[in-house]
């Protein structure tokens, strides 16, 4: 059942919430040996649902969530219940507060049923670079869940929970979410909260939701956006009904299909889906024409530098001293080094050095900062193609979901995030939304992505997408 | 411009991000940093007119918060999370000496 139609009958009393969160974790108790998608469970989750459902009893408002199982990446800190980032150094950490967006869900009545695997701090795109060993593809065990939100994606497309949040650095929900059949959503930066997220990269970083259908994805969304004292950044503005009026249809939208997304890099295949979306939004009434940004090609380049810099910087935090590892050492400078090197992964290592490397004297100019005159760059030719058109269509990957344990070499990792990427560099929202299987029957997500806080639009977009498809 | 980094550099970057590499880590950081600041050369040959920075995708944001006092996480709770606490303050080891 989906999350809008879960949350109806909690609230009418057709089913309790103690039903729903029972049923939820009989699948994940028959299903998760071998998806291997949470890395905990609430072990209030009992008492929680009691709660919803004596409000209900008692005929109070209990949120437009009532009684929904929502996973919640493991970078998403939750109170008394461990967060990890899936990292050696954070193993067994019990956070003493809540993520704003974890107080929006109870707000909202959704039950916060577990926590779910990632790639270490967010850093990888196939939740393999985690302690707790990789998520599997519901869809086909043999590959990868997409990542680092990839323990989300597979809680969902397994049918274990209707919803799940993930968080977006450089398409992290959006990856994902196309590698496993679902919806995933980039918020616009500012759009959610981030007081409670795991920082990777603080400008770019922002938490989305991961559904099976937009309606569900945008209920979720709903639920989780809007100002935070909390985060300097998130942005002080109105929070549109996200999930009203979504089949109101495409007609005399103007949509540019990117030519930067939709070269050689990409499987044939995903490109041939794109352009039959595109079809398929000009049926529906829209304009969709062809649409060069140059500087997206720039896009992973720009990303490297940015998101390492800013990781190094982020990470400085977890010295063993106030929470997290803590290995023994003769001075405290040598405690933090034994400490850091025996809880970050390699590919955590990788970037560290790499940030520090673009933010050290000497070479600070020739690759951080030309890094942000380079994301100027694109914002501006951004800012420019959202004179003419109201959204920006793409792939959401440049292949569909790989092998486990494909030996790919770090650049070829990293170009595969130049769909993605863009969104998160200029802050702009972004959905994927399934379009199709490839001849394997693997899944093809395609990209809409719209101006600065249209989110509405663009769900609009891939609602139509999504009815063509049903 | 040629964007490379040497195996000295690279242990001179595990000094200041606190990682200890043993030989093996050393030659393949260092391996893969030499691809990954490859990317560079792809700015260069983008950014022909001179361009301000972009720190934030966010313009004219209101960063302060009305000043209210709120009331701060409780302490004991804070720190229950350390590895090491002693009268109620982080223990650690001197923080002077050779390293």
């Amino acid at each position: 059942m989906d999350a809008t139609k879960l949350a109806a009958s909690v609230r009418s009393g057709e089913k309790s919430a103690a039903e729903v969160a029972e049923e939820a974790l009989a699948r994940i108790e028959a299903q998760d040996s071998t998806i291997n998608a949470f890395t905990a469970l609430n072990g209030e989750l009992a008492e929680q649902a009691q709660a919803i459902d004596a409000a209900v009893a008692a005929g109070e408002s209990v949120g437009p969530l009532a009684g929904v199982p929502v996973a919640v990446k493991d970078n998403i800190v939750t109170k008394g219940l461990t967060t990890t980032a899936a990292s050696r150094m954070l193993e067994g950490w019990i956070p003493p507060y809540d993520a704003t967006v974890i107080t929006a869900l109870v707000n909202a009545g959704a039950l916060v049923i577990g926590k779910t695997n990632l790639d270490e701090y967010g850093m990888g795109s196939s939740t393999e670079n985690s302690i707790f060993g990789p998520t599997k593809n519901p869809l086909d065990p043999t590959k990868v869940a997409g990542g680092s939100s990839g323990g989300s994606a597979a809680a969902v497309a397994s049918g274990m929970v209707p919803l799940a949040l993930g968080s977006d650095t450089g398409g992290s929900t959006r990856q994902p979410a196309a590698f496993c059949g679902l919806v995933g959503v980039k918020p616009t930066y500012g759009r959610v909260s981030r007081y409670g997220l795991v920082a990777l990269a603080s400008s770019l970083d922002q938490i989305g939701p991961m559904a099976a259908t937009v309606a569900d994805a945008a209920l979720l969304l709903e639920a989780i956006s809007g100002h935070d004292p909390l985060d300097t950044t998130s942005y002080n503005t109105p929070v549109p009904a996200f999930s009203d009026n979504l089949d109101e249809g495409v007609d005399g939208l103007r949509i540019g299909l990117v030519s930067e997304l939709m070269g050689q890099e990409i499987d044939s295949e995903i490109v041939e889906r794109t352009q039959a979306a595109a079809q398929a939004l000009r049926e529906a009434g829209a304009q969709v024409e062809e649409v060069s940004i140059p500087s997206w090609s720039l896009g992973v380049s720009v990303y490297q530098f940015l998101m390492s810099g800013e990781a190094s910087s982020n990470l400085a935090r977890l010295d063993g001293v106030r929470y997290g590892l803590q290995v023994s050492g003769a001075t405290s400078a040598e405690m933090m080094a034994a400490s850091r090197s025996a809880g970050f992964g390699n590919e955590v290592k990788r970037r560290l050095l790499l940030g520090t490397y673009v933010l050290s004297a000497g070479h600070y100019e020739d690759y951080y900062e030309k890094a942000q005159r380079a994301r100027t760059l694109i914002i501006n030719e951004t800012v420019d193609a959202f004179g003419h058109f109201d959204l920006l269509l793409s792939p959401t990957t440049t292949s569909v979901a790989f092998r486990l344990g494909e030996d790919r070499d770090p650049k070829e990792r990293y170009i595969s995030d130049m769909c993605s990427v863009p969104a998160n560099l200029t802050g702009a929202p972004a959905v994927t939304v399934p379009f199709g299987r490839n001849r394997e029957g693997l899944p093809i997500g395609v990209q809409l992505i719209g101006n600065s806080y249209q989110e509405h639009t663009m769900l609009v977009a891939a609602r139509t997408l999504e009815a063509t498809n049903e | 411009m040629s964007y490379s980094i040497s195996r000295e550099d690279v242990a001179k970057m595990a000094k200041l991000a606190e990682l200890r590499l043993d030989d093996q880590e050393l030659e393949s950081f260092t391996a893969q940093l030499v691809q990954t600041l490859e990317f560079a050369e792809d700015l260069d040959q983008a950014i022909v007119d001179p361009l301000p920075i972009t720190i934030l995708p966010l313009e004219g944001v209101n960063v302060m918060r009305p000043d209210v006092v709120v009331q701060p996480l409780p302490r004991e709770a804070l720190m229950a999370a350390a590895a090491n606490v002693e009268e109620n303050q982080f223990r650690v080891p001197p923080a002077l000496g050779e390293s």
